[in-house]
């Protein structure tokens, strides 16, 4: 199922190299507290409160990084045909059930770190209708519990939620789905506290939200610079790992500082002018997670035709969805953090709204935009977005693509496909 | 009611809402009876079209979207709905329904469409505390939302189970004709429902066999119809639009009433239901006394199928052969009546 075809990708900022050398040095750290030494780890979602995990020095195994490292490894293909030898639908969500296709796979010999040993839980929020039954049969694979969170429905619909998200997150997120997702932190707290022996502490949680403000910032405020900067400084391939490993290590010492690194770094190749192609032409937007099984897609049009990715959501995401101001109330302005990570990306009207602003303020020519074919959460609020974005004059390229999945996706035609479409838009 | 009193129902769903004026409508098959049968409120069920969409509903809605939101949506967009009802629920307990809320409030926020006020029931149906709270509260949000008060919430929590009586009365002496049963289950979803609880007709026995029908829930009796044209007839259905929607009479008796719909909406058979779905379609299967099953899950269905290993194996367990059919077409176009035929054949 795996074609192979993908790239890797042209790094620019040193930064880059660090973040990468970070999180495999991380990575093999973690596979010794949990694999050697059988400390007691969790695998978590990317939306669910990994601050308690932090607080609580637990090892945290985040699904959709776990899911990214397989594809890299190109073991998606083969451990998807496990999953429908054993009678799993071949119409799956990929991104989260490649976790579950490696455990069922059970291929010591293929599998990173020789596969997951038994985490003490699985947590998941509840953001479409499979999620339960992929993580409810990866726990009893893994003869451990799954404590899944609710997604509830979001009544306050604030077009522009991004503008008020940081400080009047109480208002935007509504207290009643703050009220429960409290709750179901305070649940989960006495689940891991009595699983493990170890013990949370909200003082430190404060402190570690405010060092997350402070990381967080750092990146917003790079965004913002390479939305206004022109020739772009930095494509979407640097953004995109230095924005998520240190999100992963959300409020460490080491992800502040990186942040800060990366801000720097960021301001001095503005200042310098410096651009990621030769000769800018067409600044393009990537709607979608991560193309993981071809990094390299996003540099592919930068020399021959000057078209730059600008702009993914991952960085410009980390000012309006992290950062939250604490008002003494840490578990509720941590709340507000999780409880919608994944509607505003997905769903009208925050998706639609939020997409064509940034459109607007990191002035782009042209949007592709990722859609998963087996998978309404991620395709979830595309039309609509694409509709939003046509209107302001953008023109959209969807294409029917899965992120870690590379069963349909060619490198060279994709690229042609993309070229085609600037051609016909006449940006080529 | 006879066959053709159902006929009729069916053959012009939005009948009795546009008599009744100002009508509440609804999407989905875990909103609480209880509150949709509360006095005067008058409630039935958007109705679909088995072909499914349009241009408009295409132009909103990604591919993942069954035909049936997509055919609720565009008859939404052709305005439809506009003057039949006040108000429309839709339910956080399915994906597909809570996708369509906030595509409908969206397209009436820019103007795009018009039409009745969308609300959302908010179950939560994680098995926790927290959770059951959760809906609790949105059983009172809803209702005070439809100006529903206690009093009349009662009394349709106590109408809800005289209708969960009857179903179970109907289920007790259920005997063949698995058609019948299927317009049934649908035409409840667009009449009063007291009228409908009369006796069954006489039926004949099945020819050759029974036959249990689970998994997504069809757009009509056409499966039922494949069923019969190959000798059997089903006796029973595991999916949530069936009769099974109605559940267990609550409990009124201990605590509020609104803590007993709360956990009845935890218990209703949905695609995100907690529950021990193998144990479940084994049971379901011997109380239709079922000499087979089908589990037949449609193209976009991307939760049940996940249940579909276990569910065979317990079936298998249980002595029951069984046909999983999946990804298929919603409107069974696509061949389903001859695989349904090819494998009653073979049991024969």
């Amino acid at each position: 199922m795996t074609t192979g075809s993908g790239r890797r990708s042209r790094k620019d900022l040193a930064a880059t190299e660090a973040a990468t050398a970070y999180q495999k040095a991380f990575g093999a750290e973690l596979k010794r507290r949990v694999v050697e030494l059988g400390e007691p780890f969790a695998v978590a979602q990317a939306d669910t409160p990994h601050e308690i995990f932090h607080v609580m020095d637990m090892p945290l195994v985040t699904n959709q990084w776990w899911s990214a490292y397989i594809s890299a490894k190109q073991l998606s293909g083969r451990y998807f045909e496990a999953l429908l030898e054993r009678g799993y639908p071949a119409n799956s969500c990929k991104y989260c059930s490649l976790g579950f296709a490696c455990t069922v796979a059970n291929d010591p010999a293929s599998a990173p770190w020789g596969g997951l040993p038994k985490p003490s839980v699985l947590v998941a929020r509840l953001t479409c209708d499979c999620i339960q039954h992929v993580f409810s049969e990866w726990a009893q694979a893994l003869d451990t519990d799954f404590f899944p969170m609710e997604a509830p429905a979001w009544e306050h619909k604030e077009p522009n939620w991004f503008e008020r998200s940081n400080e009047h997150w109480e208002e935007v997120y509504e207290s009643r789905r703050i009220d429960l997702m409290v709750a179901e932190m305070h649940e989960l707290i006495a689940l891991l506290e009595e699983k493990t022996g170890r013990r949370f502490s909200e003082d430190r949680l404060r402190v570690l939200m405010e060092k997350i403000n402070e990381q967080e910032s750092y990146i917003a405020e790079a965004a913002r610079m390479i939305g206004e900067a022109r020739p772009c400084p930095v494509s979407i391939a640097d953004q995109m790992p230095n924005t998520m490993i240190p999100q992963w290590h959300r409020g460490s010492d080491w992800a502040v500082a990186h942040a800060r690194r990366v801000r720097d770094e960021v301001r001095e190749r503005v200042k310098a002018g410096a651009g990621v192609a030769k000769n800018e032409r067409i600044r393009l937007m990537w709607i979608g997670a991560g193309l993981w099984h071809d990094p390299g897609f996003y540099q592919a049009l930068e020399e021959d035709a000057g078209a730059v990715f600008v702009w993914s959501m991952y960085m410009p995401f980390a000012g309006p969805q992290y950062i939250r101001a604490v008002k003494d109330e840490p578990m509720r302005a941590l709340a507000s953090r999780i409880c919608a990570m994944n509607e505003v990306l997905h769903l009208p009207p925050w998706m639609n709204s939020w997409m064509a602003s940034e459109a607007k303020r990191c002035g782009i020519d042209a949007v592709l935009m990722l859609m998963p074919p087996d998978n309404r959460l991620s395709q979830s609020g595309t039309k609509m977005t694409k509709e939003a974005l046509e209107a302001a004059g953008v023109p959209v390229l969807a294409l029917d693509a899965d992120m870690v999945d590379a069963k349909n996706w060619d490198h060279d035609t994709m690229v042609g496909k993309v070229k085609g479409f600037l051609k016909a838009e006449a940006l080529l | 009611m006879t066959e053709t009193e159902l006929d009729a129902i069916l053959s012009d769903p939005l009948a009795e809402a546009r008599a009744a004026g100002g009508a509440i409508g609804y999407v989905g098959f875990d909103i609480p009876q209880d509150i949709l049968l509360s006095p005067g409120l008058n409630a039935f069920h958007l109705p679909w079209r088995p072909e499914g969409g349009g241009a408009a509903a295409e132009k909103w809605t990604e591919s993942s979207f069954p035909p049936l939101a997509k055919s609720i949506l565009q008859q939404w967009a052709d305005g439809v709905f506009d003057n039949i009802f006040e108000y429309v629920i839709f339910t956080r307990g399915n994906d597909v329904s809570q996708r369509l809320y906030y595509y409908v409030c969206e397209l009436q926020r820019t103007g795009v469409v018009k039409g009745p006020q969308p609300l959302i029931f908010d179950a939560a149906k994680i098995r926790r505390a927290s959770s059951l709270a959760h809906t609790e509260d949105a059983v009172r949000r809803l209702c005070a939302g439809l100006g529903v008060s206690e009093e009349a919430l009662a009394a349709g929590a106590k109408r809800a189970n005289e209708c969960r009586n009857a179903v179970a009365a109907l289920n007790t002496n259920r005997q063949g004709a698995g058609a019948y049963y299927e317009k049934l289950a649908r035409a409840l979803l667009f009449a009063a429902p007291e009228p409908l609880f009369g006796p069954a007709p006489e039926l004949a026995p099945p020819p050759k066999g029974r036959l249990l029908l689970a998994g997504s829930t069809p757009p009509d009796g056409r499966l039922h119809a494949a069923a019969a044209r190959a000798g059997y007839e089903v006796a029973g259905e595991y999916y949530d639009g069936a009769l099974l929607r109605y559940g267990a009479p609550v409990n009124l008796e201990e605590g509020s009433v609104e803590r007993a719909i709360a956990q009845a909406t935890q218990d209703a058979l949905s695609p995100r239901l907690f529950a021990d779905e193998a144990a479940s379609i084994a049971k379901a299967a011997r109380a239709a006394n079922a000499d087979a099953a089908i589990i037949w899950l449609i193209e976009e269905d991307e939760a049940l199928v996940w249940r579909l290993p276990r569910q065979l194996d317990a079936l298998k367990q249980a002595g029951i052969p069984a046909l999983s059919l999946t990804r298929r077409r919603w409107d069974a176009g696509d061949g389903a009546a001859a695989d349904i035929a090819a494998f009653l054949g073979s049991l024969s």
